[in-house]
């Protein structure tokens, strides 16, 4: 981080450095198997934990991975380190079959480093 | 032309309750393990990784040292994964890594100091003259170094 | 095992891939609102605004002047107007000339697609991938390293320069190639603001209804939504980094995004799902006011917008209050100085937060890098080291 303090009584701070990976995710099932408005964000969690300990094992599934925000049709914001962010995002498009059997997929809509950016979805305009 | 860089993991196996013990496993029960290992620990992105560099080098039950090789990108996987290995068959064991090296040959060069170290300590918990007069030869052989890797290169291969 | 390697394989590409999310930028500009009108400087370079997004704190409804300033701009789609009629004599004598025009292409995608734009100070810009380029014929400008990874080519044309005009050979040549040679069709959204004021600023649909398909009104979409016992973290103007009494910039950052997205701040969360948390030190505030405006956005409404914000303001000053610009992800041009790029991302936000103290921080967050930001810094720098 680059700090330049009281320049003409204005400041510039730059910062390249982002901590975090925010992407907003919806989980899916083949033919409707499952009613995905039901899940509680525990279930939800739950399976996104599952989907990394299937690719990345049982050290990979430690990264702190938060879901912000679980709306209707398993819409969710993920909040990821952006150290692990493109494995993560790997492990989550790979997961494709619940604990039990059910064929589901994430799809990852959006990804960005600024959550404030997740707010406005980009390319719905009509 | 570049070389397909490898990474050379010496280990030493603990068994836990018998401190001087041989092991006897064989180096595919124990490559085996490591591979059940980092699939647990690293998922199918670890084995994917690995699965084509993973190699157990050289077993020795006597003195219960094993080699393991793998790709160097990678390589944190495997000596990640092999401290959380409990059990090989029916053995309850402890892995211990003595020394990462670059080659098999430098591996050995520290295997062959890590063994002299550990002669005076031998030597002192010797019960019998005979014991002792075991160790003292043996010390003597290990002065000429350079021959000592050549023997041990000539067994592996 | 097969999968295995393949696996392997794409996880590194992919690696590789999200590293412009990664290297976005991100800065932190304190402006003291005086009479240099900076900050009106920096709302003016910022040309395409898809949403608008105000945060309100201490207010229970939006006041009538947000939405005043925004009502009397006309915005009309264009369906599949042909690319040659933005470069006919009328049309820039009428409409470019005499105002100022934001016109750009939807529906188009920047990494993919062709698109198009013409800024408030008469430059078209024609964003195109290699196939389009080739065809057409017409000389690009030099492409930034990204251009030139994703192979797009940007024609940059002045329809304000003296010699653009029927009859010279630079000006044939451009209405020969847009016209016979490709016919590009584009959907386009344009909207135009007239430096003379007696003038409608309706009329730039008017004239675009016998050159396309279908012109439309385009209009905005707003929603509002009100917060009841929200908390809000502190902020101390003077040291953006983190101090006692306020948080640091970035943490306030991302509550701003929260409160965008509807999270919710002051309900515990089980850990398991969450740690997120609004950033210490906060208070509590009893409501605030969360307003979006979705469409095209020109510069001079967020001006006026600006302007009303501020006198209101500087009524009652008790909590910050935020203005976030969303540029759109797909135009051309992200700023009046830069080329926009869409990889994986095409985020571009302007966040102003009016702090008491006539004060103001400007963030700046972006997605690609910003090369010559060291310069700037340095640039600054100087006075202070002598």
């Amino acid at each position: 981080m680059e700090v330049q303090e009281e320049v003409k009584s204005s400041l510039l701070i730059s910062d390249k450095h982002h901590p975090f990976v925010y992407l907003k995710i919806q989980l899916t099932f083949e033919n409707g198997e499952e009613d995905v408005n039901e899940l509680t964000p525990v279930q939800f969690k739950f399976l996104v934990m599952q989907a990394i300990k299937e690719t990345l094992g049982e050290i990979g599934a430690s990264t702190p991975v938060d879901i912000l925000k679980l709306w209707d049709e398993g819409l969710a914001i993920l909040r990821v380190p952006s150290i692990e962010a493109e494995k993560i995002w790997a492990a989550l498009t790979l997961y494709s079959t619940t604990a039990t059997q059910k064929k589901c997929a994430f799809r990852v809509l959006q990804a960005s480093a600024f959550l404030l950016a997740l707010s406005v979805n980009s390319r719905d305009l009509r | 032309m570049v070389r397909f860089k490898n990474r050379y993991a010496l280990c030493e196996v603990i068994v836990p309750g018998q401190e001087n013990g041989s092991i006897n496993f064989t180096k595919s029960k124990l490559y085996r393990a490591i591979k059940q290992s980092i699939i647990s620990n690293h998922g199918d992105y670890g084995i994917g990784a690995l699965d084509q560099s993973l190699r157990v080098i050289y077993i020795n039950t006597g003195t219960r040292i094993v080699l393991i090789r793998a790709e160097r990108k990678y390589f944190h996987m495997v000596t990640s994964a092999i401290i959380f290995i409990r059990k090989i068959g029916l053995h309850d064991v402890i892995f211990k890594t003595l020394h990462v090296g670059g080659s098999i040959r430098q591996c050995f060069k520290f295997l062959i100091k890590y063994h002299q170290k550990s002669f005076p300590s031998m030597y002192q918990s010797c019960q019998t003259e005979d014991d002792k007069i075991k160790v003292l030869e043996s010390i003597i052989d290990a002065c000429d170094a350079s021959t000592s890797v050549k023997a041990l290169m000539d067994k592996i291969s | 095992m097969l999968f295995c390697y393949s696996f392997a394989i794409k996880v590194k590409k992919n690696i590789k891939m999200a590293a412009s999310i990664k290297k976005s930028t991100f800065i932190l500009e304190k402006i003291t609102l005086d009479d240099t009108q900076k900050d009106l400087r920096r709302i003016q370079e910022q040309n395409f605004t898809q949403t608008l997004s105000l945060v309100l704190p201490g207010e229970n409804v939006v006041p009538n002047f947000v939405l005043e300033s925004l009502t009397n701009q006309f915005t009309y789609k264009l369906h599949m107007i042909p690319l040659f009629c933005l470069i006919e004599m009328p049309f820039v004598q009428a409409f470019v000339k005499k105002g100022a025009i934001n016109l750009m292409s939807i529906n188009r995608k920047l990494d993919t697609d062709d698109s198009v734009v013409i800024t408030p100070n008469g430059v078209l810009l024609l964003s195109l991938t290699k196939d389009t380029f080739q065809q057409l014929g017409l000389e690009a400008v030099k492409q930034t390293p990204m251009q030139r990874k994703q192979d797009i080519y940007v024609v940059k044309i002045n329809l304000l320069h003296k010699s653009f005009r029927p009859g010279k050979k630079g000006y044939n040549r451009t209405l020969w190639c847009l016209k016979d040679r490709l016919d590009l069709v584009m959907d386009c959204l344009v909207s135009w603001e007239p430096h003379d004021e007696k003038l409608c600023s309706s009329s730039v649909g008017v004239y675009f209804v016998d050159k396309c398909d279908k012109v439309e009104r385009f209009d905005l979409k707003q929603t509002t939504h009100q917060y009841t016992s929200l908390q809000c973290p502190k902020v101390d103007s003077n040291h953006p980094t983190g101090s006692e009494i306020g948080c640091n910039f970035r943490d306030f950052f991302e509550w701003l995004g929260a409160i965008a997205c509807n999270i919710p701040t002051n309900e515990s969360v089980d850990p398991y799902i969450s740690t997120w948390a609004c950033p210490e030190p906060n208070t509590n505030i009893p409501r605030c006011c969360l307003f979006q405006a979705t469409g095209m956005i020109t510069a001079q409404a967020i001006v006026r917008l600006w302007k009303a914000l501020r006198h209101h303001t500087a009524q009652t000053h008790n909590y910050p209050v935020c203005l976030t610009l969303h540029g759109f992800p797909d135009s051309i041009m992200k700023n009046k100085h830069e080329f926009n790029n869409f990889y994986i991302a095409g985020d571009n936000l302007y966040t102003f937060v009016l702090l008491p103290e006539n004060c103001c921080w400007l963030y700046k967050a972006s997605v690609s890098v910003m090369s010559q930001l060291p310069t700037i810094v340095v640039a600054l720098h100087r006075p202070g080291l002598m």
